[in-house]
């Protein structure tokens, strides 16, 4: 008896240890802050993902806007490898998290719907001296949300069309214009699939990815989409007749006897889309505009063109972002502000664009990309034709998605038929879907 | 008596900092855990969200069709992998038992694959496996057979990362080879003056001393079985088609990808309750055929 009571006693201090831990990190957090020499410094944080090699200008940033704001000391605590979700997620479930963090468009609506990100426009209405007018209004619609800002644009990669000019060379072919519809492509990548003497692909005309970015500019140039406007409903839009009919072809790309593009298993095995574009094994992809760090570093000649428009002259595209958000549970949102106009602002978006590596955000500094960069052009074209994918209208959006790839997993794998996989995906998404 | 508290003082104080450890960082968290597996709870929002919901999971879990696909895959993982790696290594074992010169070297190329860490055994055997540039589909087409896409047909991924395993049993072959060493040579020359061949000194001497060894091993290989995680992470993350979704792949992506803590954590217990049961089972029958040296009066 004794033994057990002991032992209880012991289990319950432990666990109260442990919430300490957990809970009281905030508290601890702001005693060290005292206990600093200068009282009145505030003490902030801020993430994105990737090394601190690759986020020069951020490093750089951070320490302008520490020189410039002595109440504040600002520290930059980026997180590499593929791990920033969890990260982030258990910071802010320990709260512990950054003030200031940075957010993929895929997952805007995700953080806001769990209240863990705070609106700006109290904190925009009051500052008269930041007009976010200077943004792509694109971007600034992009961190709006259920008539709300809650994220100020960092970066952004527009999706186009990008082709290897010496395949087109050799097979005397005209590059991809403005002009062309998705048949165009289907036709051009056929003659630029080469075969080796053994019946072997050697070259790829497309890359018809399981990608679902790409499909949606697919599907919206065929008329037709994965979800409903708000994102409320899959049944007569994932599985409705044009989309089956436009996804048949799709596949049909990368399977068969006439097939263009490697499968998603082929493309893994032979190093990503990417790789073989710049090995001149891929003649034409559709994908963001990050991919130009790698190709301007390799030999491949390449272009970029418009995303093809369908039958009916109806062209779509998307634009993958990047933003700054606030915690809603920061001790210091007013400082956290000032942190983030200044990471979203001019001096920011013109010191990452310098070298090309990234879009300008703003509205000047892009019309000036755009009159002296050609391969950029096509890409800041796209921006004109943008839709917004179904993460980014509703938060079921990770539902219609994850449904989406198991339907062309199976599809790609022949375990179903394009119409039964789609069929099935729609009737699973909406049986989940609870708003 | 005061003498004796004051030294069983020094017995507790000596303990504190592993007792300590225990509670933090595995008694605690299990509790934690326990209390999460009744409750809903998506991490992100903090401690303060967290929301009883009775036997909720539970009732999900048993609802969930990937629930079943994830114990399909782990109990083949474990009813296939669990004996062949034992025959294997024990075979391994009494290879390298053998009195050769460099037979340290051998060891020694045995054990290697087991201290490398585990992500990175599997970034290369991603390499090996590769059906177009990987040195085993290489090998293949010399002998004229075409090498499936390994990892990324459902029909031989799970098979792939078996076979793969193979290669990391280092540690069982260790513990059966000082099990092996430990067998008295008298027993065995003994077996040979009455006339025992190769075949019946293996079974009649070899297998009954080494045993407990066998006992052993063969736990360490369930529970190790049940909970195989970090191979198909890096390598397949569950694919194709679910082919490799292991258990605790499942009951990861339920904890953070989806943040469903709650569910995860229910999902944790009672795969903690299937590795329970098998190891008892593994336990009751051992009397049977464990055979402990010096434990005579039991006969």
């Amino acid at each position: 008896m004794k033994k057990w009571a002991i032992l209880l006693v012991v289990t319950m201090m432990a666990t109260l240890v442990l919430s300490a831990c957990s809970s009281g990190s905030s508290e601890t957090k702001n005693e060290s802050q005292s206990g600093t020499a200068d009282q009145e410094k505030v003490q902030l944080k801020f993430t994105v993902w990737g090394d601190v090699a690759s986020a020069g200008p951020e490093v750089k940033l951070t320490e302008e806007f520490n020189k410039s704001h002595p109440n504040i000391e600002v520290k930059f605590e980026p997180v590499p490898g593929d791990g920033y979700g969890t990260k982030l997620t258990t910071s802010l479930a320990a709260g512990q998290a950054p003030d200031v963090f940075l957010i993929g468009e895929g997952d805007y609506y995700k953080y806001v719907d769990k209240g863990v990100v705070e609106p700006l426009d109290s904190y925009l209405e009051a500052d008269k001296s930041f007009d976010t007018s200077m943004f792509q209004k694109d971007l600034l619609d992009m961190g709006h949300i259920n008539g709300k800002t809650y994220y100020l644009p960092k970066d952004f990669n527009p999706l186009s069309l990008w082709y290897n000019k010496k395949l087109f060379d050799a097979a005397g072919m005209e590059y991809p214009n403005e002009n062309w519809t998705w048949d165009d492509l289907n036709a051009a990548a056929k003659k630029l699939t080469l075969k080796d003497d053994k019946g072997k692909i050697k070259q790829f005309g497309f890359n018809a990815t399981k990608w679902e970015y790409p499909i949606f500019t697919y599907l919206w140039s065929n008329g037709t989409s994965i979800s409903n406007e708000d994102g409320t409903k899959a049944e007569g839009f994932m599985n409705s007749d044009k989309t089956i009919a436009a996804m048949e072809k799709y596949v049909a790309m990368s399977k068969g006897a006439d097939k263009v593009s490697p499968t998603p298993q082929d493309a893994e095995t032979l190093g990503g889309d990417g790789s073989m574009f710049m090995t001149d094994k891929l003649a034409m992809m559709v994908t963001g505009r990050w991919v130009k760090y790698d190709l301007d570093r390799s030999k491949v000649d390449y272009g970029t063109s418009l995303i093809p428009k369908g039958a009916d002259g109806e062209r779509g595209g998307i634009i993958a972002a990047a933003g700054w958000a606030i915690n809603a549970n920061s001790k210091h949102k007013q400082e956290a502000y000032e942190l983030v106009k200044w990471l979203s602002g001019k001096e920011a978006q013109v010191l990452r664009s310098e070298k090309g590596l990234v879009l300008p955000a703003t509205v000047n500094e892009l019309e000036e990309v755009k009159k002296t960069e050609v391969k950029d052009k096509p890409i800041i074209d796209m921006m004109a034709f943008a839709k917004k994918p179904v993460t980014m209208v509703s938060s079921n959006g990770s539902l219609f998605v994850e449904e989406f790839n198991k339907a062309m997993e199976k599809i790609l794998l022949d375990q179903s038929s394009v119409k039964d996989a789609l069929n099935e995906a729609a009737k699973n998404v909406d049986s989940k879907i609870t708003k | 008596m005061k003498h004796k508290s004051r030294s069983e003082k020094a017995g507790y104080l000596f303990i504190l900092p592993w007792f300590l450890g225990l509670l933090l960082f595995t008694i605690g968290p299990m509790i934690f855990s326990l209390i999460l597996s009744f409750s809903k709870w998506d991490i992100i929002t903090g401690i303060g969200s967290i929301e009883f919901v009775g036997l909720d999971n539970f009732v999900n879990i048993f609802k969930d069709e990937l629930f079943y696909t994830s114990l399909k895959v782990t109990f083949i993982f474990a009813l296939v992998s669990v004996p062949l790696y034992q025959i294997i290594s024990l075979l391994v074992a009494m290879m390298l038992n053998m009195r050769t010169k460099g037979m340290n070297f051998f060891r020694l190329i045995f054990f290697m694959p087991s201290v490398i860490p585990a992500v990175a055994v599997s970034m290369m055997w991603i390499m090996i496996l590769n059906p177009e540039y990987g040195i085993l589909n290489k090998a293949l087409s010399l002998v004229g057979i075409e090498g499936p896409a390994w990892l990324q047909d459902p029909k031989y991924a799970l098979s792939a990362l078996i076979v793969m395993g193979i290669w990391g049993i280092g540690n069982t072959i260790i513990i059966y080879l000082s099990g092996l060493q430990g067998v008295p040579e008298e027993l065995y020359e003994a077996a040979q003056l009455d006339g025992a061949g190769i075949v019946r000194r293996f079974f009649s001497v070899t297998i009954p001393m080494i045993s407990p060894t066998i006992f052993f091993n063969l736990i360490m290989g369930i529970i190790g079985g049940f909970q195989y995680f970090t191979q198909a992470f890096v390598m397949t993350n569950g694919g194709p088609l679910n082919s490799t979704l292991f258990y605790n792949l499942f009951l990861y992506n339920k904890a953070f990808k989806t943040y469903e803590m709650g569910y995860a954590s229910a999902l944790s217990w009672i795969l903690f309750a299937i590795i329970l049961i098998f190891t008892l089972i593994v336990i009751r029958t051992s009397s049977a055929w464990v055979y402990y040296n010096g434990d005579d009066d039991k006969d």
